[in-house]
């Protein structure tokens, strides 16, 4: 989003700026998109924007600033939302305000006009959703509602676009000065005359009945604010205790308390002016088309049922259909990192120039970034089609029982649901998610516990191990995958709500719940553009940064020098034994020089590279057209099983000597990763890792993940390599380095640790973001570090002091995980019901703003 | 929970009835938040439906207009009586 500044100096512009307000979920980024051209996240959901954001409007030759405001219902400080938005009306008001309603729903939101208004900010107002009211047969008189109030009112809809421009007129006339009618305030009646004397003692800045109102009310910000507005602290207290006395006084003469008094006032105002410009028709009370859906969506047996039926959908459609997406996608990656391959610097024998090496590192690792993009592309349309439909709030109410007794929030689904509850996802959009949840304790506690979700990165190293060791039970593990980490995260959320959370504030469950509407195709794919492109961008950036560190990390300080001069000599050996097998060839003098070698060397690799992703005879007959072209001289000796005995003689010996080669460039990087500084690390953890049966390589491994988690598997790759080219696939490497029995009790553990491992770089960066703490982002890293060991330690060794194998180990560690839910969450409540957490506002403890 | 009864907390109306808020039994945030949603005392509303779960509870306001969904301990703060003793369904 654009920052521009609230006052803009060009002449012909005018200072303060505009600004939407309303209720949440009234239309308000709707109509700020509409006006300014830019892209606010919209959607179904009350909440969404947290922020205000803003962004220019052009209006004739002004150029001003619109200003987009959370949703509130009123300009109490309750919330974090509420103190947005009243600080910001009272501190920069803006010249004008534009109070959006929600027109089906016009006597709730008119008691938010009143505020305005009494606070003296030039209200214009929007009666958005003017369809939905004309849908329900009914019809409202906007002119009428504009004589009551005394300010200009516009019907507008806002997904059409409709009224916007009546709307800019009608901004256009009040900046010029033109009909500023006096607006009509709601009277308060035996309130009046302590309004008045209030008033009377206000500082000018904030001389208006609103805030009289809201001393008379005790607004627990009075004090600070009359501070900021520059009052001296004795007249402050002396009309702090004038407020006091005056309420007292009211509130024993009439025997009711002065806020209720207020709001009753507001509605009746309200209601009376509904009343006079809404027409409910003849037809009498009609059933809405939401109602008639939730009666079948909602039912309190078919509910589970479609609930079920849209996260299958989702599940299948996103992580299955998407990973078939993958396919087509994944050879074009692999393209780009070969022609990268071939741009760079080529390889030598041994040692491979700088340049080379780290330029691939960060290809590779970019790569398995973008190789999921498809499947967020489909994840996150999805997920706004059931955003902006409004079934979202409807999961929310279906399982808020469920997730509340945890600690969390009905709320909580969403950021579940994109961190991978069963399928895989991305903790960095689940996370981001969060902000929507209005309780910061439950917020603050699915933050915490999104991460443990299975994105889509943990998947190849359970891939791999599953490949390994549990071939016959593979559906099983998925199984204990996909329910042991939604069942640890639900521990663990009720573990932090009931001691490190405690303390703090809570809000009540209230939650609006918004009609059905049909998303539009546009703002579907808009939205799921936007949130992909965000997340390249996020976790891209990050994942480079950190590739590059990680690459140091394993790279110094390198090898000694007997170990180089070792690794010299063997290849040295490999080359002469080369050049004997040639000697008497008669292409063999093509072979003499190193360079000559080398260009057959690369050739080789260039080709095989390019032929594994080639799955057509005719396909892999064109790349050799290609490669022939380009090098006539060395391409029929690199071709397997062509030309005449000499040239497959000369095959044979290159291939040889290029598997040689490969095996030594392979020792070198472990022992280089031996000797590195992670490699160091690894070891001096392995005491600790002893437990869970983790070793230096598996502790590398897991380090190098916390960049990012498909690393994993790679650095298992380098440092389970015996002989690649040797067609041992790395799975059959591990398997006989591990060994068979004990190999699968680790690999168990190791996929309990993976499952709870802590979030990855960018997802701790972005609990750095949604929780302004760095101490939350520490911990969010420490904890799940330590408590996945202690799990995977558990594992491990209570499996080799029983003798269990792996199989039935599983199985014990899910059933008593799963008992220990069940006793969490069927342990009989206590009904705290007068206790309940009476949050001081402005006192609140998690730091969020 | 029936007729004989009229006031009672909204926790214990049944789905279908229909009642009037009489008044708001909590403070400070609930209290306010109850009161921003609509629930004020005198007004009319109706269970809708309870969770499958048996909470939350959907609740219409404003004439038809509003669902909103609140928890039961919630809706222990809201003193309601009922209006007609509709048979739930
Ligand atoms: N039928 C109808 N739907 C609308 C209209 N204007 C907006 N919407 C839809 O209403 C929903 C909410 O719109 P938003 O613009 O996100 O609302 P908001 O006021 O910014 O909400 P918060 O940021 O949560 O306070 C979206 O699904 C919009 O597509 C309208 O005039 N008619
Ligand atoms: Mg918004």
């Amino acid at each position: 989003m654009h920052t521009i500044p609230l006052t803009t100096a060009r002449p012909g512009d005018i200072r303060g700026g505009i600004a939407l307000i309303g209720q949440p979920n009234c239309g308000k980024s709707t109509l700020f998109n509409a006006l300014t051209g830019l892209r606010q996240h919209v959607a179904n959901y009350p909440g969404v924007t947290v922020e205000k954001k803003q962004g220019p409007m052009h209006l004739g030759d002004r150029r001003l600033n619109l200003v987009d405001l959370p949703g509130t219902y009123s300009l109490t400080a309750f919330s974090p939302e509420e103190r947005v938005v009243r600080s910001f009306l009272l501190d920069s008001p803006p010249t004008l305000g534009i109070h959006v309603l929600d027109a089906a729903q016009l006597q709730r939101g008119l008691s938010l006009t009143f505020q305005l208004l009494e606070m003296g900010l030039p209200v214009i107002c929007a009666l958005n959703m003017s369809d939905v009211v004309r849908r329900q047969g009914h019809t409202l008189d906007p002119e009428r509602l504009a004589e009551l109030l005394g300010v200009p009112v516009v019907e507008t809809v806002g997904r059409r676009g409709q009224g916007l421009d009546q709307l800019k007129r009608e901004i256009s006339g009040l900046l010029d000065g033109g009909r500023r009618v006096a607006a009509r305030l709601p009277r308060y009646g035996a309130l009046e005359p302590h309004i008045q004397a209030i008033m009377e003692m206000l500082p000018d800045s904030l001389k208006n009945r609103w805030m009289a109102l809201r001393l008379l009310e005790n607004d627990p910000e009075g004090k600070p604010l009359l501070l900021r507005h520059g009052l001296a602290p004795e007249p402050m207290e002396a009309l702090l205790a004038e407020a006091r006395s005056r309420r007292d006084r009211f509130q024993k003469d009439h025997d009711q308390d002065l806020a209720d008094y207020v709001i009753t006032m507001r509605d009746r105002h309200a209601h009376d002016l509904t009343s006079q410009c809404l027409n409910t028709g003849t037809g009498g009370q009609r059933v809405s088309w939401t109602e008639r859906a939730d009666r079948i969506l909602l039912n309190r047996w078919l509910a589970p049922v479609f609930l079920l039926a849209t996260i299958y959908v989702i599940y299948h459609t996103a992580i299955v259909q998407g990973y078939e997406l993958t396919h087509y996608t994944w050879p074009l990656l692999a393209g780009i990192r070969n022609l990268a391959a071939d741009w760079l610097p080529a390889a030598g024998f041994l040692h491979d120039p700088l340049s080379r090496s780290l330029g691939l590192w960060l290809l590779d690792s970019v790569n398995t970034l973008l190789n999921y993009v498809p499947i967020f592309l489909i994840l996150f349309a999805l997920i706004a089609m059931l955003e902006d439909s409004g079934y979202m709030a409807r999961i929310a109410f279906i399982l808020d029982r469920v997730l509340h007794r945890f600690g969390l929030h009905g709320q909580s689904t969403l950021p579940l649901i994109l961190g991978g509850v069963f399928a895989g996802g991305c903790a960095v959009p689940g996370v981001m998610a969060t902000r929507a949840i209005p309780d910061p304790r439950a917020r603050l506690a699915t933050i915490l516990t999104v991460p443990y979700m299975n994105c889509l990165a943990k998947i190849p190293l359970y891939t791999l191990l599953i490949g390994i060791f549990f071939v016959d039970h593979k559906g099983l593990i998925m199984f204990f995958i996909a329910t042991i980490t939604i069942m640890v995260a639900l521990l663990v959320a009720w573990l932090l709500t009931r001691t490190l959370l405690r303390p703090m504030e809570t809000v009540p469950f209230v939650m609006e719940m918004p009609r059905y509407h049909l998303p539009t195709v546009r703002g579907v794919m808009r939205r799921a553009l936007d949130r992909t492109w965000l997340y390249i961008k996020k976790v891209g950036t990050i994942v480079l940064a950190v590739a590059v560190v990680i690459f140091v990390l394993l790279n110094l300080p390198g090898l000694s020098t007997e170990e180089q001069a070792q690794f010299e000599q063997r290849a040295q050996t490999a080359l002469n034994q080369f050049h004997d097998q040639i000697r008497d060839n008669p292409h063999g003098h093509l072979f003499q020089t190193p360079e000559q070698l080398m260009q057959a060397l690369n050739l080789s690799n260039a080709y095989r590279a390019r032929r594994m992703n080639m799955g057509t005879p005719e396909a892999v007959q064109s790349l050799d057209g290609r490669f022939e072209q380009a090098d006539p001289v060395y391409f029929p000796f690199v071709r397997p099983g062509g030309g005449d005995r000499d040239v497959r003689a000369i095959n044979r010996a290159l291939r040889t000597l290029d598997q040689e080669r490969r095996l030594l460039r392979m020792e070198m990087q472990e022992t280089r990763i031996h000797n590195s500084l992670l490699g160091r690390a690894g070891r001096a953890l392995e005491p600790l890792t002893q437990a869970a049966g983790f070793d230096w390589k598996i502790n590398v491994a897991l380090l190098s993940s916390f960049a990012a988690r498909e690393s994993a598997v790679a650095t298992l790759g380098v440092l389970f390599q015996q002989e690649e080219g040797a067609s041992q696939p790395l799975e059959e490497r591990m398997g006989t380095a591990m060994g068979s029995t004990d190999g699968a009790l680790v690999a168990l553990a190791l996929i309990v640790f993976f499952a709870i491992y802590p979030p990855c770089l960018a997802t701790a960066i972005m609990v750095r973001v949604q929780t302004d703490s760095t101490g939350w982002m520490l911990f969010s890293i420490v904890f799940p570090a330590a408590l996945g060991l202690l799990m995977a330690s558990a594992v491990h060794s209570l499996g080799q002091a029983f003798m269990l194998d792996a199989i039935h180990m599983m199985i014990g560690f899910w059933v008593l995980i799963l008992a220990l839910l069940l006793m969490v969450g069927l342990w009989p409540r206590r009904m705290v019901r007068s206790g309940l957490a009476t949050a001081s506002p402005g006192g609140h403890t998690d730091g969020s703003p | 929970m029936s007729c004989a009864e009229p006031d009672q907390t909204l926790d214990q109306v049944q789905p279908g009835q229909s009642c009037r808020i009489l008044r708001l039994t909590a403070s400070g945030s609930i209290r306010q938040r109850l009161l921003d949603m609509g629930l004020l005392p005198g007004r009319r509303i109706q269970l809708v439906r309870l969770a499958p779960l048996g909470d939350p509870l959907e609740v219409r306001l404003d004439a038809g207009n509003s669902f909103v969904a609140i928890r039961r301990q919630e809706a222990f703060h809201i003193t309601v009586t009922l209006e007609a003793c509709t048979p739930s369904r």
